[in-house]
């Protein structure tokens, strides 16, 4: 993947749609399905603004779009799990079949999908449904690859999802109520062999700095970005991160140049 | 549409609208792609320029208020030469109208930036005297109606001939004083108003969250403070006043040019819904059809004859 240098072009669509159905599973997560026709393609890692204001509210209120990542897209409809954080969310979290949510989709760069090295899939908490689709398409596609998912503990986990994989997802909890006691990135760190990995991973940034430190040289390593948005397409330059230019640095939007970057593009920047 | 219902004059400018894309809310008027059209605006004011290439603040750059949004990106643009060379030729070839929003440390430096749109094509230029973000611009010119005039009478000096319209900052005690100032500069519009001063507060640190601790605050919640702006230099000034600040439907439009505006600028209120410029235009078209009033221009005549009785 890489190749910062080149903008991905906006193929995102913008429309008012409907909810067709909201589950929860008894676990913190909520699966909101959207009712969408003639959508453009999306992929593992791409994500859609989602508006939790009514169509021709005089004030839009909440003002802006909620970044959501996609867990599933196809012929009519788009799916999303989610967990309630804070006003946005709680409102989507009330939703009923047929309300009215706006939709601009499918936005930003996608997980690379690719053979070799071996794909090793790693979702933090909220960060799992990128991962979850991901792990889907290689299945389809008969590429080897593992799946680890990280929970602070074992009600947070939403099996209902997990069976949905062609493969079964290896489960760490911070407090070893479940699979591996610990994080994602300490289990990364006693599963290395000796063939080199693509690990892809999106949670919470604490983990994604852990796994710069945690894979081996020659290991790729794939990181979907979070960063505070308003327009999602790179115009209101809020949501920047700092990427290699040459010797120099510049700054590149998560939600146009990412939120998927090859870590090794990302600069560390000192700003005092 | 290419009909001549919501055609719209900001003095000598006629567009084919009264809505112009925010500065700092469209980019460099391509960057939605095809989103959302720079046709669908009567006119786009570009990303602020500044002399040179600014890299802009570090995050959190944003922060979401009750019916608003704090901003802090700090000028973050490619500087004059780049958008000279790239971006505003890609403009000119699209067809769009680009009012260029302009900001430097002085007034020479204002009229120097100015003199290099000779040739250009530029609908205007849009002085951004009032950016709250940027730590080196120390001097709020839009706070100082003596610097506000000087840094017009340079630009005025220097301009090849286009418009020049001075952009004020509402975070001043008598924006209409500083309007008068800018008028007797030469300017040809005023747009009003830029963000308001703004923080928040991190309660995990007791901090502000943002790297020049206060930000500026744009969208619906700053509607009110905006129309009682340009109502008060719509009273003070002759010239046209171009109404900027949370304007997020038809209905804020009309109140806009009900207090004086000749054209309204949106912004924040794209990031809500990048479809809300067709159906701003398709409302304002109902509501004169409402109203039986044939175009715009003649509701902006009955409304300024009534309030001069």
């Amino acid at each position: 993947m890489s190749s910062l240098a080149a903008r991905p072009e906006l193929k995102a669509e913008w429309r008012w749609t409907s909810v067709h159905s909201l589950e929860g599973d008894g676990s913190q997560y909520w699966r909101l399905r959207l009712n969408a026709d003639d959508l453009p393609e999306a992929q593992p890692g791409q994500f859609a603004m989602l508006g939790t204001h009514p169509s021709g509210l005089a004030a839009p209120d909440p003002l802006l779009l909620r970044p959501i990542s996609i867990l599933s897209s196809g012929p009519g409809r788009q799916e999303f799990l989610f967990k309630v954080f804070g006003r946005g969310t709680a409102l989507m979290r009330a939703l009923k079949p047929g309300d009215s949510l706006g939709l601009l989709t499918p936005l930003g760069r996608p997980f690379s999908v690719e053979a070799s090295p071996h794909p090793f899939l790693i979702g933090g908490g909220v960060g799992i449904p990128p991962l979850h689709w991901l792990s889907r398409i290689l299945s389809e596609q008969a590429i080897t690859h593992r799946v680890v998912f990280g929970f602070n503990n074992r009600h947070e986990i939403p099996f209902k999802l997990l069976e949905e994989l062609h493969q079964e997802a290896e489960i760490c909890t911070l407090d070893g109520s479940h699979g591996f006691h610990g994080n994602p990135v300490d289990y990364l760190r006693g599963e290395q062999g000796h063939a080199h990995m693509r690990v892809q991973a999106c949670g919470p940034t604490p983990m994604l700095e852990a796994l710069k430190g945690a894979v081996r040289p020659g290991d790729l390593l794939e990181l979907s970005l979070e960063e505070r948005m308003a327009c999602g397409v790179g115009v209101c330059r809020g949501c920047v991160t700092p990427v290699k230019r040459g010797d120099d640095w510049a700054y590149a939007t998560v939600c146009r140049e990412g939120p998927v970057f090859d870590a090794a593009d990302l600069a560390e920047v000192d700003h005092d | 549409m290419t009909d001549a219902v919501l055609r719209c004059r900001v003095g000598a400018v006629e567009l084919a609208n009264p809505l112009l894309a925010a500065s700092g809310c469209f980019g460099y008027g391509l960057d939605y792609d095809g989103l959302v059209p720079p046709e669908a605006f009567g006119a786009v004011v570009t990303k602020t320029v500044t002399p040179a290439p600014r890299r802009g603040n570090p995050t959190p750059r944003l922060m979401e208020t009750p019916a608003g949004m704090l901003n802090s990106i700090g000028l973050e643009n490619v500087g004059l030469d780049a958008f000279l060379a790239d971006k505003l030729p890609a403009l000119a070839a699209r067809g769009v109208r680009p009012v260029v929003s302009l900001s430097a440390g002085s007034a020479e430096e204002f009229g120097e930036m100015a003199a290099r749109f000779e040739g250009a094509r530029v609908t205007a230029l849009e002085l951004n005297l009032s950016c709250p973000n940027v730590a080196e611009h120390g001097v709020n010119f839009a706070s100082d109606p003596a610097a506000t005039e000087a840094v017009t009478r340079a630009v005025k000096a220097r301009s090849p001939g286009a418009p020049i319209w001075v952009k004020l900052s509402p975070n001043v005690t008598d924006i209409a004083s500083v309007a008068a100032a800018a008028e007797a500069g030469g300017a040809d519009a005023i747009c009003a108003i830029n963000t308001l001063l703004g923080m928040e507060i991190d309660l995990k640190t007791g901090r502000s969250p943002f790297a020049m601790n206060t930000a500026g605050l744009s969208g619906p919640a700053i509607l009110p403070v905006a129309l009682a702006s340009v109502w008060r230099i719509a009273n003070r000034v002759s010239i046209p006043v171009v109404g900027i600040g949370g304007a997020s439907s038809a209905e804020d439009v009309l109140k806009f040019i009900a207090a004086g505006a000749d054209a309204v600028q949106i912004g924040t209120a794209l990031f809500a819904e990048p479809g809300l410029i067709d159906r701003i235009e398709g409302d304002l078209r109902s509501y004169l059809e409402d109203a039986d009033c044939p175009d715009l221009e003649t509701l902006k005549r009955r409304w300024r004859e009534r309030a001069e009785e």
